[in-house]
C-alpha cells in the first residue's frame, strides 16, 4: 500500500513539473535537415570589421511551392583568397519531409564581394519572388527566373549600390501595385582605411563604429519596368548621419502609407514618416524612438515593428549593445511613442546582453506578439578584457504576458535556446507548416541554426498568404486585421525586418483556445479592403486581393 | 606659541598636537599671532624677559613639549619649547628667506644648503627639511642652475614617495623615472615600451615605495591603457600593505575601469571588511565605506544584480545619509524594475537635502515622464536645465513631456537643443576616438620600421586634430627613433611654447632629446620641470 502511495505521489511530482515547463521547446535540426552551411567571416588579425557583423539568413519560397525556403548569405576573407572564391551564398529548398536541398549549384547565385544580408520580393510581379543580396561593395539583384534559377539584374535593374550595406527590405512606399527597395548603408570602412584599434593597450578588437563616418542609406522606387531608381535625396531619407544596420516597414501612424524605421548604431535611430507622394519625413526624436530613455544615442542592430499590445498601432523594438539595453518603444498613437523598455521587463532582460536579429512573433500561439533575439558580442576576444561577459551568448525568447510585461521563457524553452552562439541574424517560418513558427539562425563565423518549435501548434492558429492584383503581387504591405475569441489582432505583411533577415511572408496568427477567427480584415496597400469571415482555425489560406480565399490547406498538426 | 580666540578651539588645537599633527603647521594655519607665518616661532628669550604666566607655561617643559592651554587676557595661547638645535635651523631658513626675497641668490643658496644640513637630523621625512629643499631648489632655479634643482628635486622625490623602510632612497627617483619613460612610449608596445617595461619592472623589484606612488603609478598606466602593468604595481601594493583600505579601494577601482567587474566586486566587498587606520576621523571613516558601498552597488547594477545593488546602495545611504550621489543611484535601479514609487521617493530625499544639484532634479523628471505625470517631469527637467543649462539629457526629457502635454511647439524646440547638445558631445568623442585610432596606426608604423610613413601618418592626423597632445608626442618620439632628434626637440617644444600641454612626460622626453645633441644645459632645465612636474601629477592622481 505504501509503495503505490509513493508511485503515486511521483507521478503527481512529475506531472506538476512537466506543467510547470514551458510547453513550447525549440531544437536546432539544421544537421538533420541537411543544412551543412558555416558562414566564413574570414576573421582575421587585422580586423576588418566586416568580419564580425556579417551572417544574415532569410526565407523565401522561391519555387512557389507552398513550403518556405532558405537563403544563407556568406561573408568572405580579406586575407585568404581561396576562402573568399569558396565563401558562397547557399539557397536550400524545402524537401516537405524535414530535409533540405542544397540548390546552390543551379540556382545562378555567384559570390561577388563580402555578403551581408538579403531581402526578397517578386519586385517585377511576374509571380516569383526575386533576391536582393547587400554586400560590402556592390549589393545584387537576382531576378527569379521560375526555373529555380536567378539572373543577376543588377546593372541593368540600376540597383547596385556600392556603399557597405546591411539590411533591406521591400515595400511598396508610393501603393502603386509595386514594391520599393530600402538598403541601409553602414560606415565607410575599406580595406585600406582599416583602423587600428586596442582594448586596455594591448590586444587588437573590432573597431567601434564611431571612428568611421556614416554612409547614407539608399531609397530605391520601383518603375515598374523592371529598373529602380536611386530616389533618396527627393525623397528626403538622404542622410550621412546615420549608420545603418536595421529597417523596417509598417505604417505606425494608420494611415495608410508605408513608413520606415531604421535601427542606426551609435546614432540617434530614423523614423521615415510617409508624406505621400513618395516623400518622406524623418521624425525620429519629437516620435520618441531615436534615442534610449535618457536621451543617449543606443547601439541600434536589429529591428522589428508589431502590435504587442492590441491597441491597433504598430510598437517598435530595437536590439542594442550590453549594458544600453535592447528598447521596446511602445505605440501612443498621434505619432508618440513611449519607451516602456524597463516597465516592460525587456531592461532587465536584455542588460546582459549584445542583441542582433530580433522578431516580433507569437511563439506559443496564445495570441500575443512575444520577442525572440539573438545575441553574441561584437569583439571576438572580449573575454580577455572583461569577465562578465562573452563573445557566445544565448538567445532570449520574451513571452508577453498579453498585459505589457516580457519575461524570459529562453531557459525553459528547450536546447536551441540553451546553446551560446554569435548569434546574427534571425527569421520565422512555419517550415514544417505544422502550425507553429519555427526559427532560422545566421551565426557569424559558425554554422546556421534551424530551431524546430515543437508543441507550439498546441493552440490553434491560422497561416494567410496575399496575393495581390492591384496591390504587389506578394501583398508587402498589407494590414491584416483578425479578430478572434472577442479580440482583434493586427499583423502586417513584411518584406525584411530584424538584422540582416527576412521571415516567411505569409503571416502568421496564433489563435489560442479560438477554434475559429470570427473575421479577418485585409487592408491591401492598392486601397481596398477585403473581408472574410469565420475561418476555421489551422489551416493555411491563401488569400487574393479581389476574391477572397482561393486556395486552403490544413496545417499538419 | 599658537594664539587662538577661544578656550574650545585651544583644547582641540592641543589634542591634535598630541596625536601627533605638526605643531608647526597648525601655527601656520591657526594661530592669530604674527608669528604665524614663522610657524609660530616667536624668537629666544630669558625666562626673565617673559610675562609671569608664560614663565609658569614653560617651567618644566621639556623640548617639544606642549603647554597646558594658557590664558593670557581675552585670548588663549598654546606654547612649544623649541629644540636648541630647531632654534639654529630656523635661524639658517629665515636667513636664507630673506635673502631669496632680497634678490641675493648665491648667499640663498648657501644659507638653504646649511638648513639643509641642519634640517636633516629631523629625520628624513620632517616637514622642516622639505621646506629647506624646496627654497634651496627655488634658489638655484633663480641663478638658472638647473643641475643644482634637478639634484634637489630628485632628493625631494625620493623623500616624498619612498617606503618607510627606505626613506630618501636616490632610488626611488631611478624608480619614477622609469615609470616616466614607460608612460611616453604607452603606445610602443613590442618594440622600446618593451625595453622600457624591462627597466622600470627590474625598480620596482629592487626598489620599495610608498603606499600612495604605488597607487598613483597604478592610477596613471591605467589612463595610459598599460592594463597589465597598472596590474602588476597594483599587485605590490597589495602586497606591501595589506590591511591598507585605500589600497583595495584603488585595487578595486581599477578592476571595474580595465572591465573586469567581478574582481572588482570581490576587492570591493574585501575592502568594506577592512579598518581604517587610526588617525582616520571618524567621519571620513563613514563615507570612505559609504563609497565603497556605493561602488559596489554601481558593479552590481552593471551586473545586472539588482537585488544585490539595492542592498549595496542601500547599506551606503545608512552608513552615510548624505551620500547623495548613492541615493540617486538607489533611485536609478528601482526605476530599471519598475519600482516607480521607490525611485520618486529616493529622488525626493536627495532634492530635500541637495535642491541645488541638477542630476537629482533630472532623475526625479525621468521617473515622473515614465509614470505619466508630464506636468511634473517638464518642471522637475526645467529646474535642472536652470541648474546646469547643459544638462542635456534634461533637456531631452523636458522635450517628450511637453510633447506629451500637447505643448508640441515648445516640444519640438526642446528636443532640437538637445538634438545639437548631443551632436556636439558626439562630435567631441569622436574626435577623442580618432585620435586614439590614428595614434594606433601610427605607432604601429614605428614597430614595423615605417617610420617615414609613420611621421607623415602623424602628421596627416595632426592637420585634422591640431590640438591632439599624445599625437604630437607620438609624432616626436617617432622623429627621435628615426634619430631625428633636432626635428624631436621642435616637435616637442612646440608643445611647450604653444602651451597644448606641460605634461611632464614631455619635460622629459625634451630632456632626453637635449641630451642627444649635447645641449646639456637646456637638458638640464627641462629635466628639472619635468622633476617637479612629475611630483605634481603623482599627487594629482591621489586627489
Amino acid at each position: 500500500m505504501r509503495r503505490f502511495g509513493v508511485i503515486i505521489l511521483a507521478v503527481t511530482t512529475l506531472a506538476i513539473a512537466a506543467q510547470q515547463e514551458a510547453p513550447v521547446r525549440f531544437t536546432n535540426i539544421a544537421a538533420q535537415a541537411r543544412i551543412d552551411f558555416k558562414h566564413e567571416n574570414g576573421a582575421s588579425p587585422q580586423k576588418y570589421m566586416p568580419e564580425t557583423m556579417s551572417g544574415g539568413s532569410i526565407i523565401l519560397d522561391y519555387n512557389n511551392d507552398g513550403s518556405p525556403d532558405i537563403f544563407l548569405i556568406n561573408g568572405g576573407s580579406y586575407t585568404d583568397k581561396q576562402k573568399a572564391a569558396a565563401a558562397r551564398h547557399r539557397l536550400y529548398r524545402n524537401n516537405k519531409d524535414g530535409t533540405f536541398a542544397d540548390m546552390t549549384a543551379m540556382s545562378g547565385i555567384g559570390v561577388s564581394g563580402y555578403g551581408m544580408g538579403a531581402c526578397s520580393a517578386d519586385y517585377d510581379n511576374d509571380g516569383w519572388p526575386d533576391l536582393y543580396v547587400t554586400s560590402v561593395g556592390p549589393n545584387k539583384l537576382y531576378h527569379n527566373n521560375g526555373n529555380g534559377s536567378f539572373t543577376d539584374v543588377t546593372d541593368k535593374a540600376g540597383a547596385g549600390s556600392q556603399l557597405w550595406s546591411a539590411s533591406c527590405a521591400f515595400g511598396d512606399i508610393e501603393n502603386d501595385g509595386d514594391v520599393d527597395l530600402y538598403v541601409t548603408s553602414y560606415v565607410d570602412f575599406s580595406v585600406t582605411n582599416n583602423k587600428y584599434c586596442v582594448y586596455s593597450g594591448e590586444k587588437r578588437v573590432y573597431c567601434h563604429p564611431n571612428v568611421y563616418n556614416g554612409q547614407p542609406d539608399v531609397l530605391y522606387r520601383n518603375n515598374g519596368d523592371g529598373t529602380f531608381t536611386d530616389i533618396s535625396k527627393a525623397a528626403g531619407i538622404y542622410r550621412t548621419d546615420g549608420k545603418g544596420l536595421g529597417v523596417v516597414f509598417g505604417d505606425y501612424d494608420n494611415d495608410g502609407l508605408a513608413d520606415i524605421y531604421v535601427a542606426n548604431d551609435s546614432t540617434p535611430n530614423f523614423l521615415f514618416h510617409n508624406k505621400g507622394k513618395g516623400t518622406f519625413e524623418e521624425v525620429a526624436l519629437t516620435a520618441g524612438v531615436a534615442v534610449g530613455n535618457d536621451g543617449q544615442p543606443l547601439a541600434g542592430m536589429g529591428t522589428d515593428m508589431g502590435d504587442i499590445d492590441g491597441d491597433g498601432f504598430l510598437d517598435i523594438f530595437v536590439t542594442n549593445l550590453d549594458r544600453q539595453t535592447h528598447s521596446l518603444y511602445r505605440n501612443l498613437g498621434k505619432g508618440l511613442f513611449a519607451d516602456i523598455t524597463f516597465e516592460s521587463g525587456v531592461g532587465e532582460a536584455t542588460l546582459p546582453f549584445v542583441g542582433f536579429g530580433a522578431l516580433f512573433l507569437d511563439y506559443d500561439n496564445d495570441t500575443d506578439l512575444d520577442l525572440g533575439i539573438v545575441n553574441g558580442d561584437v569583439i571576438d576576444n572580449v573575454a580577455l578584457f572583461r569577465d562578465s561577459t562573452s563573445y557566445e551568448q544565448r538567445k532570449l525568447l520574451l513571452q508577453n504576458d498579453g498585459k505589457g510585461k516580457f519575461r524570459d521563457v529562453a531557459p525553459a524553452s528547450g536546447p536551441g535556446f540553451a546553446v551560446k552562439k554569435a548569434g546574427r541574424s534571425l527569421s520565422a517560418a512555419d517550415f514544417d507548416n505544422d502550425g507553429d513558427l519555427d526559427l532560422l539562425i545566421g551565426n557569424v563565423g559558425q554554422p546556421a541554426e534551424l530551431l524546430r518549435n515543437d508543441g507550439g501548434n498546441a493552440a490553434n492558429s491560422l497561416l494567410i498568404r496575399t496575393v495581390g492584383t492591384k496591390s504587389n503581387r506578394d501583398g508587402i504591405g498589407a494590414r491584416l486585421k483578425m479578430t478572434a475569441g472577442g479580440r482583434i489582432f493586427l499583423r502586417d505583411v513584411k518584406a525584411g525586418s530584424s538584422y540582416l533577415s527576412q521571415s516567411d511572408l505569409r503571416v502568421h496568427f496564433g489563435l489560442g483556445s479560438a477554434a475559429r477567427a470570427e473575421s479577418l480584415e485585409v487592408h491591401w496597400p492598392g486601397g481596398g479592403i477585403e473581408k472574410l469571415q469565420d475561418l476555421e482555425a489551422n489551416q493555411i489560406i491563401t488569400i487574393t486581393e479581389g476574391r477572397g480565399v482561393t486556395a486552403r490547406a490544413p496545417l499538419r498538426r | 606659541m599658537i594664539t587662538v580666540q577661544t578656550e574650545r578651539a585651544a583644547t582641540d588645537l592641543r589634542a591634535r598636537i598630541l596625536a601627533g599633527e605638526s605643531f608647526d603647521a597648525l601655527a601656520r594655519e591657526h594661530s592669530k599671532d604674527a608669528s604665524a607665518s614663522d610657524r609660530g616661532f616667536m624668537g629666544t628669550f630669558a625666562p626673565s624677559d617673559l610675562r609671569q604666566e608664560l614663565r609658569s607655561a614653560l617651567s618644566g617643559l621639556a623640548p617639544r613639549q606642549i603647554s597646558p592651554v594658557l590664558r593670557m587676557g581675552s585670548e588663549f595661547f598654546l606654547v612649544q619649547v623649541v629644540d636648541p638645535g630647531e632654534v639654529s635651523w630656523i635661524a639658517e631658513n629665515a636667513a636664507a628667506m630673506a635673502s631669496l626675497q632680497k634678490g641675493r641668490h648665491a648667499e640663498a643658496v648657501q644659507s638653504f644648503s646649511k638648513a639643509v644640513q641642519l634640517a636633516e637630523k629631523f629625520g628624513a621625512n620632517d616637514d622642516r627639511l622639505g621646506e629647506s629643499l624646496n627654497g634651496l631648489a627655488e634658489a638655484y632655479r633663480l641663478q638658472d642652475n638647473f643641475a643644482g634643482v634637478a639634484s634637489v628635486s630628485r632628493r625631494m622625490l625620493s623623500i616624498r614617495w619612498s617606503a618607510s623602510s627606505n626613506m630618501g632612497d636616490a632610488a626611488v627617483a631611478d624608480l619614477v623615472d622609469r615609470f616616466a619613460d614607460v608612460l611616453s612610449l604607452a603606445y610602443f608596445r613590442g618594440g622600446p615600451l618593451d625595453q622600457a617595461l624591462k627597466r622600470y619592472q627590474d625598480a620596482l623589484i629592487k626598489t620599495p615605495a610608498n603606499e600612495a606612488l604605488y597607487l598613483a603609478m597604478s592610477s596613471l598606466l591605467v589612463k595610459a591603457e598599460l592594463t597589465a602593468e597598472a596590474d602588476d604595481v597594483m599587485r605590490r601594493a597589495v602586497t606591501a600593505f595589506p590591511a591598507s583600505r585605500r589600497v583595495r579601494y584603488k585595487e578595486a577601482e581599477m578592476y571595474r575601469d580595465s572591465g573586469k567587474m567581478q574582481k572588482a566586486l570581490e576587492t570591493f566587498q574585501a575592502a568594506s571588511q577592512m579598518k581604517a587606520p587610526p588617525s582616520m576621523p571618524a567621519d571620513l571613516d563613514r563615507l570612505q565605506l559609504s563609497f565603497i558601498y556605493q561602488r559596489m552597488g554601481g558593479i552590481n547594477t552593471d551586473l545586472v544584480q539588482f537585488d544585490a545593488a539595492i542592498a549595496a546602495y542601500k547599506k551606503a545611504v545608512e552608513i552615510s545619509p548624505d551620500n547623495a550621489d548613492a541615493r540617486v543611484a538607489l533611485g536609478d535601479v528601482y526605476l530599471r524594475r519598475g519600482q516607480q514609487v521607490e525611485a520618486l521617493a529616493e529622488y525626493t530625499r536627495v532634492l530635500q537635502a541637495h535642491p541645488d544639484r541638477a542630476l537629482p532634479h533630472y532623475r526625479f523628471a525621468d521617473a515622473n515622464l515614465q509614470m505619466g505625470r508630464f506636468s511634473e517631469a517638464a518642471a522637475s527637467a526645467e529646474r535642472a536645465l536652470k541648474i546646469d543649462p547643459k544638462e542635456r539629457k534634461a533637456r531631452y526629457v523636458r522635450g517628450m513631456a511637453l510633447l506629451r502635454m500637447g505643448r508640441a511647439e515648445e516640444g519640438r524646440k526642446e528636443l532640437e537643443e538637445y538634438r545639437n547638445q548631443e551632436a556636439a558631445a558626439q562630435t567631441e568623442l569622436n574626435d577623442r576616438r580618432a585620435v586614439l585610432v590614428s595614434n594606433r596606426g601610427a605607432s604601429v608604423l614605428v614597430l614595423e620600421g615605417k617610420n617615414e610613413e609613420a611621421v607623415a601618418a602623424f602628421r596627416k592626423s595632426l592637420a585634422s586634430h591640431p590640438g591632439a597632445s599624445s599625437l604630437r608626442l607620438n609624432l616626436g618620439l617617432a622623429l627621435s627613433m628615426a634619430g631625428r632628434n633636432r626635428e624631436a626637440i621642435t616637435t616637442l617644444q612646440a608643445m611647450i611654447d604653444g602651451g597644448i600641454s606641460d605634461d611632464f612626460v614631455v619635460f622629459r622626453c625634451l630632456a632626453r632629446e637635449y641630451a642627444a645633441i649635447k645641449d646639456d644645459p637646456t637638458s638640464q632645465k627641462y629635466s628639472a620641470l619635468y622633476l617637479s612636474k612629475i611630483d605634481e601629477a603623482l599627487e594629482q592622481e591621489l586627489r
